[in-house]
């Protein structure tokens, strides 16, 4: 009895080895497929003023360039130059909307449209970081007068906004930064222009230009 | 103590259970056999989606898609009843959705990583089942850095 039951043991472990196999085997056939999918890209967008964007982004739009340079001015009365009664500007911007969600954000032309957005993968990706850079001074090309530009302001709201997302604030003559924008988050606001008109100038046309930058690191 | 008797049956319990095992695969969940897919690796670039909400927050989320032949080798269950399911592990990015549509052989649907979803129930007819899937996924954007490669598979439960 005692080798018949060794034989007998042997053939049952003989049969189990062979159901694994078979069961392994079964599992080296399948197979995976394999999708691969990459990073969000690292996208960026900046508006001042008119801008452009394929439809809107709540419907799928996606930027588009514009290079349009806006102009935001005013005539000061002679007789109140240099009175130190700010002047508010205007400008040749038409952008009311957003492209966001097509939303009447602005009023042009005495807001001018600033907005934008930064897209980048990763949880601690970084924020885009907005600036602006101002000259020292507005010039004219009939006289060597200049306007310092820090004479001039902005004050910063949006319809059904009235936070100041970008601060207000006045330009400095060099780069200054208004605020980082993180990922993933659309910032906007309409600001409106302000001539200080503190100091006696000789009648001219003064012009300077100015440049928002947002930067990705 | 075993008797002679008892040897028998299990001689003969063996030989049944290694016949149904060898012959035709038992009761139970395989991993199908997939890898006639055409592209058996796609890949698929990834774009922001287009969400929106009142705080002018922007998705997070990126999506893409692909178009996949799918050709399951069901020859192992010729005959039998089955559900295919496909499936996705969960994945170290966080939760991955995928939706697709066919083209009529294998059910359209949606799952979450982590899951499986019905394609296909019934009678096992033909030893491949072969469809178009025209796949979309959806994923953190926060969370994926670098190329992801999702291993999809298909199994079956048979009866």
């Amino acid at each position: 009895m005692i080798p018949r039951l060794s034989g007998e043991s042997a053939a049952f472990v003989r049969r189990v080895l062979a159901v694994t196999l078979v069961e392994a085997f079964a599992g080296q056939v399948a197979g995976a497929w394999v999708l691969t999918i990459n990073s969000g890209p690292r996208a960026i967008f900046l508006q001042v003023g008119n801008g452009s964007y394929s439809g809107f982004h709540n419907t799928g739009g996606t930027p588009l360039n514009n290079a349009t340079i806006n102009t935001v001015s005013v005539t000061v009365p002679a007789s109140t130059v240099g009175s130190g009664t700010a002047q508010q500007m205007t400008s040749n911007s038409t952008q009311s909307v957003s492209f966001y969600d097509n939303f009447a954000i602005c009023n042009p032309p005495s807001q001018v449209y600033v907005g934008g957005w930064v897209r980048t993968p990763g949880s601690s990706g970084g924020s885009g970081v907005l600036s602006v850079t101002s000259p020292a001074a507005l010039t004219s090309g009939t006289t060597p007068a200049t306007i310092p530009f820090t004479q001039i302001s902005w004050t910063s709201t949006a319809n059904g906004n009235s936070a100041p997302d970008i601060p207000a604030g006045t330009f400095t003559g060099g780069t200054q930064v208004l605020r980082t924008i993180p990922a993933n988050r659309w910032i906007e606001n309409c600001h409106t222009f302000f001539y200080a008109n503190t100091a006696v100038v000789s009648a001219a046309t003064y012009t300077g230009q100015v440049t928002y930058t947002l930067v990705l690191p | 103590m075993i008797s002679p008797w008892v040897l028998v049956v299990l001689r003969a319990c063996g030989s049944l259970l290694a016949a149904m095992l060898v012959g035709a695969p038992a009761a139970a969940t395989y991993v199908v056999d997939d890898s006639s897919t055409i592209p058996y690796e796609a890949q698929t670039s990834m774009r922001w989606r287009n969400t929106t909400d009142a705080s002018r927050q922007m998705s997070s989320e990126i999506e893409g898609g692909a178009t996949v032949n799918v050709r399951l080798n069901l020859q192992p269950w010729l005959n039998r009843n089955g559900r295919v399911y496909l499936a996705l592990p969960q994945q170290p990015v966080g939760v991955v959705n995928v939706e697709w549509a066919t083209q009529g052989r294998l059910l359209p649907g949606k799952l979450q990583s982590g899951e499986r979803t019905l394609v296909f129930a019934g009678p096992i007819r033909t030893p491949f089942l072969e469809d178009n899937l025209t796949v979309r996924v959806v994923a953190d954007g926060r969370r994926v850095i670098g190329n992801q490669r999702l291993h999809f598979h298909f199994e079956i439960d048979v009866d």
